[in-house]
C-alpha cells in the first residue's frame, strides 16, 4: 500500500514541479538577498523598510504557486466538470487514502516552505505568533482543497466560496491581533489554534464524504444558471425568418456569443452595487457626485475586461485558433472583423443606453443634487454658447472610448498566438506599473520643483506632452496607412469617412472645451489627442491576423 | 506508380507535389493527387498518416509549404470564399457550437449557401430524426454527426468532404453516411472525397482509393487497378525456414515452417524466378483484399516505391 | 428485388451483382418483362457506387439477360438469347473447367460431380415449380 501511495505522490511532484521549484527559488533567492544584504542595511531604516516588501510580495507569490501545485483536480468530460481526479476512482485504494493524500502534502508542503520563509528570509524581524501563522496556513490548505473537491459541481459557488476564504484567511490571521483592543477569550491564541484544527478536521471528513459519493455515482454538476438562461432564451421570442446575407447571419452569430455579456455585466453592477449604493447615500450631495463620476467611468472598466475575452476568434473559450466550425464557412476575414465590429458596437450602444436609462431615473427621483447643481451652474457660466455640445460630445466621447476598449486588441487576440496576446496584455499591465512606480520614486523631486519653478515644470511638461502626441499621430497614420492597404477599398472608405467623421467631433470638443484662461498651446494639444482616440490603424491589421489564423 | 492525372480541368482537386512539415515530423511528403470530377475518392491510411493534414490543405486551413493545392482551379488559400461557397465539409470530430438549436443551425448554414434546398433539408432533416428545438449539445454522437452531415449535404456542393465521417459511429449513422455520399456521386457533377479507416466502406464506394502512408501516397488507382497491382503468392519450401525469407520486391511476408504468404506489389513477374531460386514452388497466386493490401503497405518500415 | 452484397470474399462487387441477377433470371424469381431498378436506386439500396451498378447492368447487358430500353429503365430478357449453340457450350465449357480443377484440387471423384450436378438440378426444377 505504500509503494501505491508513493506513487501517487511522485505523480503530484511531477505535475506541480515546476511551480515548486519556482516557489522554493523565492525562498532562496531571498534567503541570498538577505544573507548579502543584511549587514549593509542592518544600520539604516530605508534598507530593511524596502526588502521587506519585496519579501512580503515574494512570499505571498511562493505560497500562491504552492496552491496552484495543489489544485488536484482534473476536468472529467462525463461530468463536465473541473474536480478530483475521476480516473484515480478506478485504482484499488480506498476514498480516504485518496483525499487525505493530496491534503497531508499540501499541508507539509506549505509548512516547509513558511518554515523556511520564516528561518532564511525574515531573520532580523521578529515574526510574532509563527505557530498561529502556520496553523493558520494548513488549516487554510485543507479548507481550499475541501472547497474545490466539493464544491465541483457548483463553478460559480465554488469560486465564490474560494475567493471569500481567501479574503477570510487575512481577517482569520489578524484575529489573535484584537486580543490586545477587545480583550475576550475567544481571541487567545490557544483557543483560536484548537477551533481551526476542528474545523481542518471537519472539512476532512466533508471532502473524505463528498468524493466518496461522486466515485460511487453521485454529486451529479448542477446547471442552475445555464438551465435559467435556456430557460430565458426559449422563452424570448425566436428568430422565425431566414438571413438575408452571410453577413447577417455572422452578425447574428456573433451577437448571441458575445454580445450581450457587457450590457448584462454592467446591469449586475448598476443592480448589486450602484443601485444600493445611490439608495444608502441618498441623502449625501457629495456622493451623488463621486458616484456619477464612476457611474460613467464603470463601462470604460468593463470593457477593459470584456475586450480582454472579446478580441479573442471564440469569447467563452481559451482556445486562440478559430474554429474549424467558422473557418470553413464561406465568408472572409474581413466579413468576419466587420461582424465582430458591429456586435461591439451594438453591445456598447445597449450598455451606454442602460446607463442613461439609470441615470435619468436616478438623479431626479432619489438623487440629492444640490453639489450637481452647482457644478452644472459654474460649468454653464464658463462656456455659455457650447455646453450643451459639450456635453453630448463628451459623452459621444465615453461611449467611443468604451467601444474602443472593446475592439482595439482585435488585432493581437484574431493572430491565434497566445504568446502575442499574453505580452500586449503583459505590456499595459507593466506600462502602468512603470508608469506608477516612476511617479513614485520621482514624486520627491517633482514635490520640490513644483514648489520652486512651477512655470518651468510647466513648460517642459506641455512641451514633452506635445512632442509625444506629435510622434503618436504621426506613427498612427503611417501604420494606418500600411496596415489598411491590404482592406478592400470599398470597405476602407467606409471606416476612414466614420473615422473622420468621429475625429471631427473630437477635434470640435478639444476646441470648445479648452479653459477659459487658456494659453494658445493647450488647443493644438487638444487637437493632436483628438485624432488618437479613434482606433484606426490597429483595426485594419486585424483581418490580416485572422487570415493568418484561419490559413496556417 | 503512375498516378493518373487528368487535365486540371477535369480535376477537382488538383494536389501537386505538397510538402508540409510540423516541427520535426514530416506530416506529407511530396504529395501528389488528382481528384476526377464526378467520382467518389476515397482515401486511406492508418493513424497519423496525413489524411487530416491533406483534408485541411484542400479545405485551405492549412497554407501549402511547398508544393500547390487547387480545387477547381482555385487557390483555396487566396480565394477562401468561393472554394468553400462549393465545398461541404463533414469532420471527424462534431465541432458544431453546442448552443445553437438545429433550426437555428439550418437557417444559419443556409444564409452562406445560395444553392440551398429547402425541402431538401427538410426532408433531411425529417428522414435523420432531428427535433428542431433540440439543442446540439444535447445531441448524441451520432446525431450530431447527422446535423453536420445534414449541413454539409443541403446545398448540394459540388465537393463533398468528408474525414473520416464514421469513427465511432454506429452501423445506422454509417449507413446513412454512405447513403449521402452515393446520392451525391449520382447526381451529375458532383463529386465526393472520403478518408475513411473502415476498407469495407471505401471498397464498396470508391471509383479511386488512394493511401497515404507516413506522409506519402503509396498507392492511387481504381480498385481493380489495385488488385490487377497486388497479388498474395503462397510459396512453398522444399525446406522449412527459421526466418522469414528476404524476398526483393515483396511487401510483406508472414507464415511459418514450408509455407510462406507473400504480397507483392506489380513483381508478378519476377517472382516465380526468385521463388526458385530460393528453392520453393508457388502454390496458389490470390487476390488479395484491400484489408490485406493496406496492412501490408502499413507493415512497412518505409514506404514502398511502386 | 433482394441482393446482397459482401467484400468479404474478394470478389468483385460488379460480378456479384451480375451473378446474383443470373440466378435470380434462372431460378424464376425474375420473370421476363420485369424491371430492374434504376441504377441509383440499386446503388443506394445496396450502398455501393452507382459506376459499379452501371458496369453490372452493362455486363448483364451483354451477356443478353437484360434489355435496355431506352428512358424507361432495364428489363430482364426473354430466356430466348441469340446465341448459337457452340457459344453456349463454349461459355459453359470455362465454367466446367473451372468445377472440374476445383474438384482435382480436393481430390473429388467425377462421378461424384455428376451425382452433385443431378441433385442441383432437382433443386432448381423444384424452386421454379413453386
Amino acid at each position: 500500500m505504500s509503494s501505491r501511495l508513493a506513487t501517487l505522490a511522485w505523480e503530484i511532484w511531477c505535475r506541480g514541479s515546476r511551480s515548486a521549484r519556482l516557489a522554493f527559488g523565492c525562498v532562496a533567492g531571498c534567503a541570498l538577498i538577505n544573507l548579502i544584504a543584511q549587514n549593509r542595511f542592518s544600520a539604516s531604516d530605508f534598507g530593511p523598510g524596502l526588502f521587506n516588501s519585496l519579501f512580503g510580495l515574494l512570499m505571498a507569490c511562493s505560497l500562491f504557486l504552492m496552491m496552484g501545485v495543489f489544485n488536484y483536480t482534473e476536468f472529467s468530460s462525463t461530468r463536465e466538470w473541473n474536480g478530483f481526479p475521476y480516473r484515480l476512482f478506478t485504482l484499488p485504494l480506498r476514498t480516504w487514502q485518496l483525499v487525505a493524500l493530496p491534503m497531508f502534502l499540501g499541508v507539509v508542503s506549505v509548512e516547509l516552505l513558511y518554515l523556511a520563509w520564516i528561518k532564511l528570509v525574515w531573520t532580523h524581524d521578529s515574526i510574532v505568533r509563527p505557530e498561529w501563522f502556520a496553523v493558520v496556513l494548513g488549516a487554510y490548505m485543507i479548507f481550499y482543497q475541501a472547497a474545490l473537491w466539493s464544491l465541483a459541481g457548483f463553478r460559480i459557488v465554488r469560486l465564490l466560496v474560494l475567493s471569500l476564504g481567501g479574503v477570510s484567511s487575512i481577517a482569520v490571521a489578524c484575529l489573535p491581533m484584537f486580543d490586545e483592543v477587545v480583550p475576550s477569550p475567544w481571541f487567545s491564541e490557544t483557543r483560536l489554534i484548537a477551533i481551526l484544527l476542528f474545523l481542518a478536521f471537519i472539512a476532512f471528513i466533508v471532502a473524505w464524504r463528498t468524493v466518496a459519493r461522486q466515485r460511487c455515482g453521485g454529486g451529479l454538476r448542477r446547471h442552475w444558471i445555464k438551465i435559467l438562461l435556456e430557460r430565458i432564451t426559449d422563452a424570448l421570442p425566436r428568430r422565425a425568418k431566414d438571413f438575408s446575407s452571410p453577413a447577417a447571419a455572422q452578425f447574428w452569430f456573433e451577437w448571441r456569443r458575445a454580445g450581450l455579456l457587457l450590457p448584462a455585466c454592467t446591469s449586475l453592477v448598476l443592480a448589486v452595487i450602484f443601485g444600493p449604493f445611490s439608495w444608502f447615500c441618498r441623502n449625501d450631495p457629495q456622493a451623488t457626485v463621486d458616484l456619477l463620476l464612476r457611474i460613467l467611468l464603470m463601462p470604460l472598466v468593463l470593457a477593459f475586461c470584456v475586450g480582454k475575452a472579446f478580441v479573442k476568434p471564440e469569447l467563452w473559450s481559451t482556445d486562440f485558433a478559430l474554429p474549424p466550425f467558422l473557418a470553413v464557412r464561406p465568408l472572409s476575414a474581413g466579413e468576419f472583423v466587420i461582424s465582430k465590429l458591429k456586435v461591439a458596437t451594438l453591445s456598447v450602444a445597449a450598455t451606454w443606453l442602460l446607463i442613461v436609462v439609470f441615470i435619468a431615473l436616478w438623479l431626479p427621483l432619489w438623487a440629492d443634487d444640490t453639489n450637481l447643481n452647482g457644478l452644472m451652474v459654474k460649468f454653464r457660466m464658463l462656456y455659455p454658447q457650447s455646453w450643451q455640445t459639450i456635453i453630448i460630445l463628451y459623452f459621444a466621447g465615453f461611449v467611443v472610448l468604451t467601444w474602443r476598449c472593446l475592439v482595439s486588441g482585435l488585432w493581437i487576440g484574431l493572430c491565434g498566438n497566445r504568446s502575442y496576446y499574453v505580452a500586449a496584455s503583459l505590456l499595459q499591465v507593466i506600462t502602468v506599473a512603470l508608469l506608477l512606480l516612476a511617479a513614485g520614486i520621482l514624486s520627491d523631486t517633482i514635490d520640490v520643483e513644483i514648489r520652486d519653478n512651477p512655470v518651468r515644470l510647466i513648460s517642459i511638461a506641455l512641451s514633452v506632452t506635445g512632442w509625444l502626441l506629435t510622434i503618436a499621430v504621426i506613427v498612427k497614420l503611417w501604420f494606418a496607412v500600411f496596415s489598411w492597404s491590404k482592406i478592400t477599398p470599398r470597405c476602407a472608405w467606409q471606416y476612414i469617412f466614420i473615422w473622420l467623421f468621429a475625429t471631427l467631433g473630437f477635434v470640435v470638443l478639444g476646441i470648445l472645451s479648452r479653459p477659459w484662461a487658456d494659453t494658445h498651446r493647450l488647443e493644438h494639444l487638444y487637437v493632436l489627442a483628438a485624432f488618437l482616440i479613434f482606433p484606426f490603424a490597429r483595426l485594419g491589421l486585424a483581418p490580416l491576423s485572422l487570415a493568418k489564423n484561419r490559413h496556417q | 506508380m503512375k498516378f493518373p492525372s487528368p487535365s486540371s480541368a477535369e480535376a477537382v482537386v488538383a494536389v501537386t507535389s505538397l510538402s508540409r512539415r510540423f516541427g520535426p515530423k514530416t506530416a506529407l511528403d511530396d504529395v501528389s493527387l488528382y481528384v476526377p470530377r464526378g467520382g467518389v475518392f476515397g482515401l486511406v491510411g492508418e493513424n497519423g498518416a496525413g489524411k487530416t493534414t491533406l483534408i485541411k490543405h484542400i479545405l485551405g486551413l492549412l497554407k501549402a509549404e511547398a508544393g500547390t493545392v487547387r480545387v477547381f482551379g482555385l487557390d483555396p488559400v487566396v480565394d477562401p470564399v468561393t472554394v468553400l461557397g462549393n465545398i461541404g465539409y463533414l469532420s471527424e470530430q462534431p465541432d458544431l457550437p453546442g448552443w445553437m438549436r438545429v433550426d437555428e443551425l439550418m437557417r444559419y448554414t443556409k444564409a452562406f449557401y445560395p444553392n440551398w434546398d429547402v425541402a431538401y433539408a427538410e426532408a433531411l432533416r425529417a428522414q435523420f430524426g432531428l427535433d428542431p428545438a433540440q439543442r446540439l449539445s444535447t445531441l448524441s454522437k451520432g446525431q450530431k454527426a447527422k446535423a453536420g452531415l445534414l449541413a454539409a449535404q443541403a446545398h448540394r456542393p459540388r465537393l463533398l468532404l468528408l474525414d473520416e465521417p464514421s469513427s465511432g459511429l454506429d452501423p445506422m449513422v454509417r449507413r446513412e453516411i454512405l447513403e449521402a455520399v452515393i446520392r451525391t456521386v449520382a447526381d451529375e457533377g458532383r463529386t465526393v472525397f472520403f478518408s475513411s479507416h473502415l476498407l469495407e466502406e471505401i471498397e464498396r464506394v470508391s471509383d479511386q482509393i488512394a493511401m497515404v502512408h507516413r506522409g506519402r501516397i503509396v498507392f492511387c488507382g481504381s480498385l481493380d487497378e489495385i488488385k490487377a497491382q497486388h497479388r498474395r503468392f503462397i510459396l512453398n519450401f522444399e525446406t522449412a525456414q527459421v526466418k522469414p525469407p528476404v524476398i526483393a520486391g515483396a511487401l510483406s511476408v508472414s507464415g511459418m515452417g514450408k509455407e510462406w504468404a507473400i504480397m507483392c506489389n506489380g513483381a508478378r513477374d519476377v517472382l516465380p524466378k526468385i521463388a526458385a531460386d530460393l528453392g520453393a514452388r508457388i502454390v496458389a497466386e490470390q487476390v488479395p483484399s484491400l484489408n490485406e493490401v493496406f496492412v501490408a503497405h502499413a507493415g512497412t518500415a518505409a514506404p514502398a516505391q511502386a | 428485388m433482394q441482393i446482397h452484397i459482401t467484400s468479404a470474399d474478394g470478389v468483385p462487387i460488379y460480378i456479384q451483382i451480375v451473378n446474383q441477377v443470373k440466378h435470380l433470371a434462372a431460378s424464376g424469381r425474375l420473370t421476363p418483362g420485369d424491371e430492374l431498378p434504376p441504377i441509383r436506386v440499386l446503388a443506394e439500396q445496396l450502398l455501393v457506387n452507382p459506376n459499379t451498378v452501371a458496369r453490372a447492368y452493362l455486363e448483364l447487358e451483354r451477356a443478353g439477360v437484360v434489355t435496355k430500353r431506352h428512358g424507361s429503365g432495364t428489363y430482364v430478357a426473354e430466356v430466348r438469347t441469340s446465341l448459337s449453340k457452340p457459344d453456349k457450350i463454349k461459355i459453359l465449357a470455362n465454367r466446367t473447367d473451372a468445377l472440374l480443377t476445383e474438384a482435382k484440387h480436393l481430390d473429388v471423384d467425377l462421378s461424384e460431380i455428376i451425382k452433385l450436378l443431378r441433385e442441383r438440378d432437382e433443386l432448381m426444377e423444384k424452386e421454379i415449380r413453386k
